[in-house]
This record gives C-alpha cells, structure tokens and sequence, in this order.
C-alpha cells in the first residue's frame, strides 16, 4: 500500500522526438504547465537513451524522422517504456483514414500537424489522467460483477428511490435487448446487434455491472474484428449471465430501501 | 434568503437510461437538464434557447457528436463558444485528440466517473 502511494505520487517526465528544433520547443512551451519535465531529442537514438535514462510517463513522437522514421522508433521506445506508457504520434497526415493506421499500428492517439496548442494540451493530459487511474486499478479486482466505486459515487448522488428506479429501467430495457439479440442471432447483418450491444455496454459500465459491461465489449469487438465465433452462443451466454445476475442484484448493490 | 440559480444544461445521449441518470446526478449540482437524442435535436435546442453548458455523446443517431460540436463551434455568436464535454463509449476506437479538435473543451471515456463530471460541470458553470 506505501508503496502504491508513492508511485502516484512521483510524477514522471514527458519525451518528445522530433527532428524539427522549431517544433520541439513549441510542443515544449505548450505542455510546460503540465508539471512536468519535458526532454527533447532530436532523433530516436536521443530519445532511446532518454527512455532508459529518465522515468517517462508519455512519449510524443513525430512520423517523418530522416534518420529513424517514427514507427521504428514508436517500437524501440514502446520496448524500452512497456505497453503501459502511452506514446502518442505527431504526423501532418491529414485524412482521418490515413490516420487511422497509427492506431492500428499501436500508437495511442496522435497529433495533427499544424498542431494546435488546445488539442495538444488536452490530449496528453487525456492520457496522463488515464494512465494514472490505470496505476490505481490495477490494485482491485476487475473481473467483479460489479464495480463498487461507481455504485458507491451513484449513491452519493442520488436518493435511494431514485436509484432504485433507475436500476430497474436498465434492467427492463437490458431485458428487452437481450430479447431482440436472441431474435437477431441469426442475421447475417450485424449492424443492429452491434449497436444493441453499444447500448447495453454503456448502461451495464455507467450503473457498475462491471462484468456484463465487459463480456459485452468482448462480442462487440469480436464481431468487428470479424472473428470467427459462435454468435448465438455468445448471445445465449450474455442472456444468461444477465437474468442471473438480475435476480439478485437489489441485494448485492444494497439497494434495498 | 438566496435563490437557487439553475444552471441550464443542454445533454445529448441516446440511452434514455445514461439520460435519466445524468438527471439526477446533474439535479445535485442545480442543473436543469434539457435533453436531446439525436445530433439534429442538440443542434434544434441549442438555437433555440441558451445554455450554460453541453454535455455531448459522440455516438448519436443522425448526426454525431462530433459533428454537431464543430457545427456548434462554427456559429458566428457568442453562443458559439460555450463549454462541450464530450463522453463516449468510444466504439469506434477514435483518437481522443479528435475530439479536442472538434472543438470540445474536455472528453471522458464511459463508464463515467461521476465525481469528476461533477468537478467538470462546477469548472465550467461556476465561472459567472
């Protein structure tokens, strides 16, 4: 437990590589509110002995680099800092479906070039927040039914009559999506299963049905994935772990009046 | 004897659940919510009447969020510059800095975290 104090409290540095002097002290100047040391270097080599040096809590690469181009230096500097440190690229592609590819390739968000200083400001503070919450729960249990801190916030916000209501709502119109699906497990378009199951994942999440949240995020990513699966099976399970935990949940979540 | 003041918020969200939930929530603060369900009616209520703040899914049918922020964003009155905090489940994976380039003062991932909404709608309102 000390020790988990202590490690939210040491804040770490932030690392940017760009070969452009310009562009370096700008991005430099826009995040030195942040409470955070930035290093620059000037290319991944720099930035490579500055990730082994310095604890980085996030790194800012650009994609066209002469000497070491942004991807190369994207996996270097993810095996140096680990999966957990978001590392984030800047890059003067423009299309959004060009963009898309730095995603895919294991990038964590990236910058538009010109870069705007709000965008730039928010975005890494985005994914400092994150990283940081992150850091914090890891220490609980994830796999839960429920999750605890959202039902106990919930509480302190609304009457507990209130709530109750609100419980029931999702769980009659969780009810009657779990009935669509089953209706829809066979069809071939997956469009309104997709859409039901965004539905259902952002209500279980926002109410604390951690574990249903989840399941239903695995389908749902599944499905887009085009992995091969067994959909009606997955339906059925979703179902079924929804009437079960339905069944007793006023009791669990201590709602009861 | 101080009169409540009500805070006028405008909250788009499809899922009349995460709707009513942020009703009650948002009540604690003193907001009066305004709710829309797609990314036409936000737009339809925001010219119509004046907000303190928008609350923003960026999933919504019709238009989505992040459209009808830039749309929002690019009115030529003041009204144009009112505090947008977008929330998503962010199903198709987007890049948060997209978000902030529609123009959107702050962004939270779902499942929200009710504290910080609320920290985030005191920032915001609190001002004036």
């Amino acid at each position: 437990m000390i020790e988990h104090t202590l490690m939210k409290d040491i804040k770490g540095s932030i690392l940017v590589i760009d070969d452009n002097e310009i562009n370096r002290k700008y991005v430099k100047t826009v995040l030195k509110n942040l409470d955070r040391t930035v290093h620059l270097a000037e290319d991944g080599f720099k930035g490579l002995e500055i990730a082994h040096a310095q604890a980085i809590d996030l790194a800012l690469i650009d994609i066209q680099m002469p000497k070491m181009d942004g991807f190369e230096c994207h996996d270097r500097i993810r095996k140096a800092l680990g999966f957990e440190i978001p590392i984030l690229a800047i890059t003067a592609f423009s299309d959004s479906k060009a963009r898309d590819k730095f995603i895919r390739y294991g990038f964590n968000d990236y910058i538009a070039k010109p870069v705007k200083p709000d965008v730039l400001k928010n975005t890494v503070q985005y994914w400092l927040d994150e990283l940081n919450e992150k850091a914090s729960l890891n220490e609980e249990e994830t796999h839960a039914d429920f999750d605890f801190k959202i039902i106990e916030e919930l509480k302190r916000y609304a009457q507990p009559d209130e709530l109750l209501e609100l419980y029931h709502e999702f769980v009659e119109e969780t009810k009657t999506l779990n009935e669509k699906l089953l209706f829809l497990q066979s069809a071939d378009d997956h469009t309104e299963i997709l859409s039901i199951l965004h539905v259902i994942k952002g209500n279980a999440g926002s109410l604390g049905f951690a574990k249903l949240s989840e399941v239903v995020v695995q389908l749902e990513s599944d499905l887009k994935n085009e992995i091969d699966i067994s959909l009606a099976e997955r339906i059925n399970e979703i179902a079924d772990y929804s009437s079960n935990i339905f069944s007793d949940y006023t009791r669990q979540l201590n709602l009861n009046l | 004897m101080t009169e409540v003041v009500y805070k006028k918020v405008l909250v788009a969200e499809d899922s009349s659940v995460i709707q009513n939930l942020l009703k009650k929530i948002l009540l604690f603060e003193n907001c009066k919510i305004t709710s829309a369900k797609n990314g036409e009616a936000v737009l339809d209520k925001f010219e119509s009447e004046d907000y303190d703040l928008v609350i923003m899914d960026i999933n919504l049918p019709l238009l989505d969020g992040l459209s009808a922020t830039k749309q929002i964003r690019s009115g030529k009155t003041k009204k144009a510059n009112i505090p947008i905090i977008g929330i998503s489940g962010n199903a198709k994976n987007l890049p948060v800095s997209e978000f902030f380039e529609a123009g959107m003062n702050e962004y939270m991932q779902k499942p929200l975290d009710y504290d910080k909404l609320i920290e985030l709608v005191k920032k915001y309102t609190d001002k004036h």
